[in-house]
């Protein structure tokens, strides 16, 4: 029983992490009917950002470098970005339909980014400073992965509002096996880039930024929960998500409705971005080591998690995550750890069988 | 100004002297994973080899002709290397170093033999790469029986009662664990109260351990990798788990007590062939050093090293036979007897596999730091 348990535990592990990732996958294709290989490698950029911004904040060496102060600034940028996006679209909501908008570079808020900006960077070296003494190293650890999953959620926000612009937007119109294609070609262009950035080896995270494990991995089951109630509240509840709902019912539809479908599109794939980000930072703090090619193995879990559960379906989403993290380590546990891959997509391909739209069902408009 | 006009003139004359044999150019071919899984074993292999064939050429190359390296990526797949080994086989080169992984070495085989050429392989281990009767086969690497053995006397001079062997169902791992396991059933004592294998490339072998530990081993064996030997190391500290583990040599990479952190690497041992920095040779010593001059960080394993040492015997033969790939083949296994390699001195038997035993046990202090065991 008490192995039962203990494998339990073990399955909501890597399931919080599955879930995570398969958030990204059923966001894009509840709205697009797409499914973005991509997203794998998103969240691996996620891991090696957050890396990147621990190691100059965090305990183990380094300066505060000109990386961070970079880092700040980008994801200041992605941030802003995307209140922008959102102020527009209310604004020319407010002011009547058919006005097409443009992202406009509007001075104040930009100013206010600037500021921003300037403000995380001071307070990335105040962190710094606090650090050289060796004072408060939990509330630190804690401040300064909080600062690092700001920045790297922001910057591979923006990373997947380019890819959308770039590898997907121009393809929107066309076949959809063109945008399946465009969309491996942008998860090998980016595993490719990662490998060139960061080189072929593993990276290894820091050990001493977080003093307990044991209390990371609740705190992943925990913020996967917390993250996919947000997502289900803001899909569900704010003006934003009702326009993300009417672009998935018909695109165009909504855009003689006054809604701009581009934004919104783009929004979605930054929230995806931003989600897979947050699951790659957390395995890089629980696990340690990253790799850059790990988005293919993780990226196919959660994919599979995702059609378990119901792709396109929010809920369902975390459910697949978990049930595939638990299944997994039930059939290590009492059959046999080789065949654990074998066992759980054995699992998966009855309960298609059953009910072949996942679990809680495909995505309807009204389940997003 | 009057030294630098003779050299200059010096220059001149011998690149006179040289033109003759500027015709003379032989490609020898390197296939190696320089992108996929084991992507630092490839790239670092690169480097020393295209090092070591710098310095040569620069010393004037081999009986007068230079030597060029045509590089190809296997990737770490058995497809990618069918392709490299095809376009590498019409590249006309009668020699091709490579590659690491014994199940891409195999794939490639037949193509070099089919195509009449030598090849030399660098991380091979697995048994059979030399029991299928290619003439023209070699490898500089030992092979997994001699390391089975190895192992398989350490665990029992550990101690060890009841042993936990783990692999990640790679050829060269699963290989390697059947030895050990073939090896302690012969000799008994040593009881295998486990006998399984995780998947590589993952990032959570927490079940795998829970399982492990229900079985109560006195010293869990792992074969593959030093990532995974890493983790599993990691995580079985975070389960306050406190049984010892044993390893083999694709364990050997420093990189494994960055993934497990100082305190759980703390007293692994695992068996290797010996590091680059405990090679003792003068020319691994200085060929090492111009290595580090110009690429700032020792290879991260002993490996592409021996890929260099590939080079080195290819080199030789050619010198002593010319670059004939039978010529070659022949001279490799009669002719080359003890020559003095970066990794210790080579020889060939008649089926291609390299003579002696070169392992060691090394065990990894408090520091993190690897330490030759005597």
């Amino acid at each position: 029983m008490e192995e039962f348990m203990l494998q339990l535990g073990n399955g909501l592990a890597v399931g919080g992490i599955y879930a995570l990732i398969a958030l990204g996958y059923t966001m894009v294709y509840g709205v697009l009917k797409l499914i973005n290989f991509a997203h794998g490698d998103l969240f691996t950029l996620g891991s090696y950002l957050g890396l990147t911004a621990l190691l100059p904040l965090g305990v183990a060496g380094g300066n505060v470098s000109i990386t961070a102060v970079a880092l700040c600034l980008g994801a200041c940028l992605g941030l802003g970005f995307f209140l922008s996006m959102r102020g527009k679209k209310s604004a020319g909501q407010g002011s009547g339909a058919g006005k097409p908008g443009t992202v406009a570079f509007g001075s104040s808020r930009w100013t206010a980014l600037f500021g921003a900006a300037v403000l995380l960077a001071a307070s990335a070296f105040a962190l710094r400073a606090l650090f050289a003494v060796g004072l408060f190293p939990l509330v630190g650890g804690v401040i300064s992965v909080l600062l690092a999953a700001a920045l790297c959620v922001g910057l591979v926000a923006v990373v997947g509002f380019l890819l959308e612009r770039m590898a997907y937007r121009p393809l929107r119109r066309s076949n959809r096996l063109a945008a399946v294609v465009s969309a491996l070609g942008a998860s090998i262009f980016l595993q490719n880039a990662m490998m060139l950035a960061y080189g072929p080896d593993d990276l290894v995270y820091p050990g001493d930024i977080l003093p307990s494990k044991s209390i990371l991995r609740i705190a992943v089951c925990l913020v996967s929960f917390l993250l996919m109630c947000a997502l289900y509240w803001f899909i569900q509840k704010t003006r934003s998500g009702t326009a993300i709902r009417a672009v998935a019912i018909d695109q165009d539809v909504a855009r003689l409705m006054g809604i701009d479908v581009n934004r919104v599109i783009a929004q979605v794939f930054m929230i995806g971005a931003a989600l897979g980000a947050a699951a790659g930072l957390m395995l890089g703090l629980y696990y340690g080591k990253i790799r850059y090619d790990m988005g293919l193995v993780y990226g196919l879990k959660a994919f599979t998690a995702a059609i378990l559960g119901g792709i396109g379906n929010i809920p369902g989403a975390m459910l697949g995550g978990i049930l595939l993290g638990v299944i997994e380590a039930l059939g290590a546990a009492y059959i046999s750890i080789a065949w654990k891959d074998a066992i759980a997509f054995l699992v998966l391909i009855a309960i298609l069988i059953f009910r072949p739209t996942g679990i809680l069902g495909e995505r309807t408009a009204d389940k997003l | 100004m009057k030294s630098v006009r003779a050299i200059v003139f010096a220059f001149i004359l011998a690149l006179g002297l040289c033109v003759p044999a500027l015709a003379g150019v032989i490609k020898i071919g390197l296939m190696a994973p320089l992108t996929g899984p084991n992507a630092n074993e490839g790239q670092d292999m690169r480097k020393v080899v295209e090092l070591l064939a710098e310095e040569l050429n620069k010393a004037g190359g081999v009986n007068g002709d230079t030597v060029q390296i045509l590089v190809e990526d296997d990737g770490s797949d058995p497809r990618t290397a069918a392709l490299a080994a095809q376009r590498l086989s019409t590249a006309g080169v009668p020699a091709v170093i490579g590659t690491y992984g014994s199940a891409i070495t195999e794939a490639s085989q037949g193509i070099y033999d089919e195509a009449g050429i030598v090849q030399v392989a660098t991380g091979s281990t697995s048994v059979r790469l030399t029991s299928k009767g290619y003439k023209l086969f070699f490898r500089t690497s030992p092979r997994d029986d001699d390391q089975g053995r190895v192992l398989a006397a350490t665990a029992q001079k550990l101690g060890s009662k009841k042993l936990a062997i783990l692999h990640d169902n790679s050829a060269y791992a699963k290989g390697l664990a059947d030895e050990v396991q073939t090896a302690l059933k012969k000799q008994g004592g040593t009881e295998v109260v486990f006998f399984d294998a995780i998947k590589p490339r993952e990032q959570d072998y927490s079940a795998a351990l829970t399982k492990i530990k229900g079985t109560s081993p006195d010293l869990i064996l792992f074969t593959g990798y030093y990532g995974e030997a890493g983790l599993l190391l990691r995580q079985m500290r975070e389960m306050k788990w406190t049984v010892p583990m044993l390893g083999g040599d694709a364990a050997n990479n420093t990189k494994l007590v960055d993934i497990a952190g100082k305190d759980a690497a703390a007293g692994y041992r695992f068996v290797s062939p010996p590091m680059p920095g405990d090679l003792d040779s003068a020319d691994a010593k200085a060929f090492l050093a111009a290595y580090t001059a110009k690429y700032t960080s020792m290879p991260s394993s002993i490996w592409p090293v021996a890929g260099g040492d590939a080079f080195k015997v290819l080199v030789q033969a050619i010198k002593a036979k010319g670059a004939k790939p039978q010529d070659m083949a022949a001279y490799l296994h009669n002719g080359l007897k003890d020559f003095s390699g970066l990794t210790g001195p080579i020889s060939f038997d008649a089926k291609g596999d390299r003579i002696g035993d070169i392992y060691r046990l090394y065990q990894v202090d408090a520091d993190g730091k690897f330490i030759l065991q005597q």
